[in-house]
């Protein structure tokens, strides 16, 4: 019996124990599905982060824990949660593969349990020493991803009863296996919030940019204004306006912003509102561009700058002012070709503060068209792949310079090009075309007449025919004949003396004026001679000259051989 | 160009018809000549018929102010169509003459 019974109780303290052993097992179990849950359940890195910190001590009935990632960048693993007496110096800290036993765990995917760490030479006492605290036992264990990759570690020291076990290692690598799972969702929930922030961001940035950009263009019957816009996937910062400014001129501008974004993008909008202001208010435009880099280097961070083209037109002269502050030069294309415009350039806006700004001075010619760009045009890759560069795009611009739709033409170029490679940053294109002078009738008559007779009403008629068919006025027309007659009158008189002579006259109506040249082979006239006569002199004599040059746009003496020949010209427009 | 001419004691009536050009101003100028030397006190210039006239017509006037000018005589040209107006206009002489619409 005694021995029946000892064996009976040897046998039933083993029972006891393994039903203990067995509830810690069905205890952690079931404090891992609660985990699971918690786990599974957390709203941000953060709060999962906690999570796993919490039920890891709690399951393992340990006094502390912490937990690390890996950088992915450095290598680095990183202490991002750690609880317990020593968490603030923990917190942060940053360990090299290998380093320490956590180190060691990261860098060889086994987990490691040391249940007296000071005898354990993969043991890093560094910790303890500076936080005061005191490691009795460690369990360690590596945080892998399905394909079993290490992505981090999980600790847990002190464990409050006995020590660590093979069995505590099993339920914990399941644990950490569940958090690393965890962890990776919500990083990458975290990345695609990311993005999904950008692209609201970049949206926005988009339309504030389209809000400032010109809808509408100044109307006007000899220019011609058009822009083409392709915006960048990852916005950019280009922006452009065409505004009539003061004394008859047009202002038209290309900008591009170094940075990106919201900040950009606001930016900018204030620098076009400022541009407007100034350039209407009349201001020279070295003064505004001086203005404009004033506000934009005090304002501008993070190395934030800015290029921008300057042109603005006289309309009714043509005469073109530029002002090129770090950006691509302009194309100008004319009846020969086209041209890349040799500009002088001046630093961009924003680099420092106290600048002078330098301009240059060309003329657009009826017919004529002035191409402005962003390097967005530039960066655009061909069909080899190669960038356009700036003699590419020239090449482009000359190849649909008389086409009659040739923004439309050159757009369709850039859609197949950016198909095949697409564009990296906004592609901008302003242009401005000066009509050619409409169509006019090209007149052309011609006669012989002597210096004798009178053949004045003849010499008349040919001059009031041409001049009414080009559109002068009735009293235009008879001041013209007055001129002519004048000048006849002068052969008659001075060239052949009273002599008969041949005169030639021709009369071109041209444009929108009237050439008319008057021939003689007699003696020539010397043209010092010829003087107006000052009119507070009243006294006969002189007078013709000086009805000539008073009706006439140009009286000319043209060299010729024998004789003289003189040239008359009147514009239909008013003198 | 043809010239008609109405003396009497008050005045001295010129009527002129056609253009005056540097071929017939010479024509007009030995009349006016004569004028002065009778110190003629009013001259009037009838231009309603005169379509056209040239810097050798206005010289010829110019002359005829000058040499009434010691005498204080008096030149009036009347009725000039626009043409000729603009001329007179053009030599900066439309201050210097005297210009009626009647006699």
């Amino acid at each position: 019996m005694p021995r029946e019974t000892g064996a009976i109780r040897t046998k039933l303290a083993k029972l006891t124990k393994d039903l203990k052993e067995a509830q810690q097992v069905i205890n952690s179990l079931t404090k891992l599905l609660k985990t699971t849950r918690l786990v599974v359940s957390a709203t941000n890195i953060d709060n999962l982060l906690d999570v796993i910190m919490r039920m890891a001590e709690e399951i393992m009935n340990a006094q502390a824990s912490s937990l690390t990632l890996l950088d992915e960048k450095t290598g680095d693993l990183k202490f991002v949660v750690a609880r317990g007496e020593a968490r603030r110096t923990i917190k942060d800290k940053r360990i090299k593969p290998g380093q320490g036993i956590t180190g060691w765990v990261a860098k060889t995917g086994e987990y490691l349990i040391s249940n007296d760490p000071y005898n354990d030479p993969r043991f890093d006492p560094s910790f303890d020493k500076e936080s005061g605290f005191k490691t009795r036992s460690y369990l360690c264990m590596p945080m892998k991803t399905f394909e079993g990759r290490v992505i981090g570690t999980v600790q847990v020291l002190n464990k409050r009863e006995g020590e660590f076990t093979k069995k505590d290692a099993e339920i914990f690598e399941h644990f950490c296996n569940l958090s690393a799972i965890a962890i990776r969702n919500q990083q990458l929930f975290t990345f695609r919030d990311e993005r999904k922030q950008i692209e609201a961001d970049l949206d926005y940035a988009h339309s504030i940019q389209q809000s400032f950009l010109p809808k509408s263009f100044p109307q006007l019957k000899d220019y011609d204004f058009n822009t083409l816009y392709i915006p960048a996937r990852q916005v950019g910062g280009d922006f452009y306006d065409i505004l009539p400014i003061k004394n008859n001129r047009i202002a038209v501008y290309i900008a591009d912003v170094s940075g990106k974004g919201i900040p950009a993008a606001l930016f900018m909008s204030k620098m076009s509102s400022d541009l407007r202001f100034l350039l209407e208010k009349g201001e020279n435009a070295e003064e505004v561009i001086r203005e404009i880099n004033k506000s934009v280097s005090e304002r501008s961070s993070r190395g934030m700058f800015v290029t921008l083209l300057l042109i603005i037109i006289s309309i009714k002269t043509g005469s073109v002012q530029v002002l090129n502050a770090g950006h691509i030069s302009l194309f100008i294309l004319g009846e020969k070709g086209t041209i890349i415009f040799q500009i002088s350039e001046n630093p961009p806006l924003g680099v420092r503060d106290k600048l002078e700004f330098k301009t240059q001075q060309f003329t657009i010619k009826p017919g004529e068209r002035i191409v402005l760009i962003t390097d967005g045009v530039t960066d655009i890759s061909d069909k080899e792949g190669n960038y356009l560069g700036i003699e590419g795009v020239r090449n482009l611009l000359e190849k649909y310079r008389n086409s009659p739709d040739f923004l439309g033409d050159f757009l369709k170029q850039i859609n197949e090009y950016t198909r095949q490679f697409p564009q990296a940053d906004d592609i901008s294109v302003v242009t401005v075309y000066r009509s050619p002078l409409p169509d006019y009738p090209f007149i052309k008559r011609e006669m012989v007449t002597f210096s004798d007779t009178d053949h004045t009403a003849e010499i008349k008629g040919m001059v009031e025919d041409v001049a009414a068919q080009m559109g002068f006025n009735r009293k235009n027309i008879n001041l013209l004949t007055v001129a002519v007659l004048e000048a006849f009158s002068n052969i008659v008189k001075y060239a052949y003396g009273g002599e008969v002579g041949k005169i030639r006259l021709r009369v071109i109506g041209e444009g929108k004026a009237i050439k008319i040249f008057l021939r003689d082979y007699g003696k020539k006239v010397e043209e010092e001679k010829i003087v107006s006569r000052d009119l507070k002199d009243v006294r006969p004599g002189g007078l013709g000259v000086h009805f000539m040059r008073e009706i006439m746009d140009s009286v000319e003496y043209l060299p010729v051989e024998d004789g003289n020949e003189l040239r008359l010209i009147k514009r239909t427009s008013v003198k | 160009m043809e010239i008609e001419i109405d003396e009497s004691d008050k005045k001295t009536l010129l009527r002129l018809t056609g253009s005056i050009t540097f071929k017939n101003s010479n024509d007009l100028r030995k009349v006016l000549v004569k004028f002065s030397e009778k110190k003629t006190k009013k001259t009037y210039v009838d231009m309603s018929h005169v379509d056209y006239v040239d810097s050798s017509a206005i010289a010829t006037f110019i002359e005829f102010l000058q040499l009434i000018r010691p005498y204080r005589g008096i030149l009036v040209l009347t009725n000039l169509n626009e043409t000729c107006k603009e001329i007179f206009k053009i030599a900066r002489l439309d201050k210097i003459f005297t210009f009626d619409k009647e006699i």
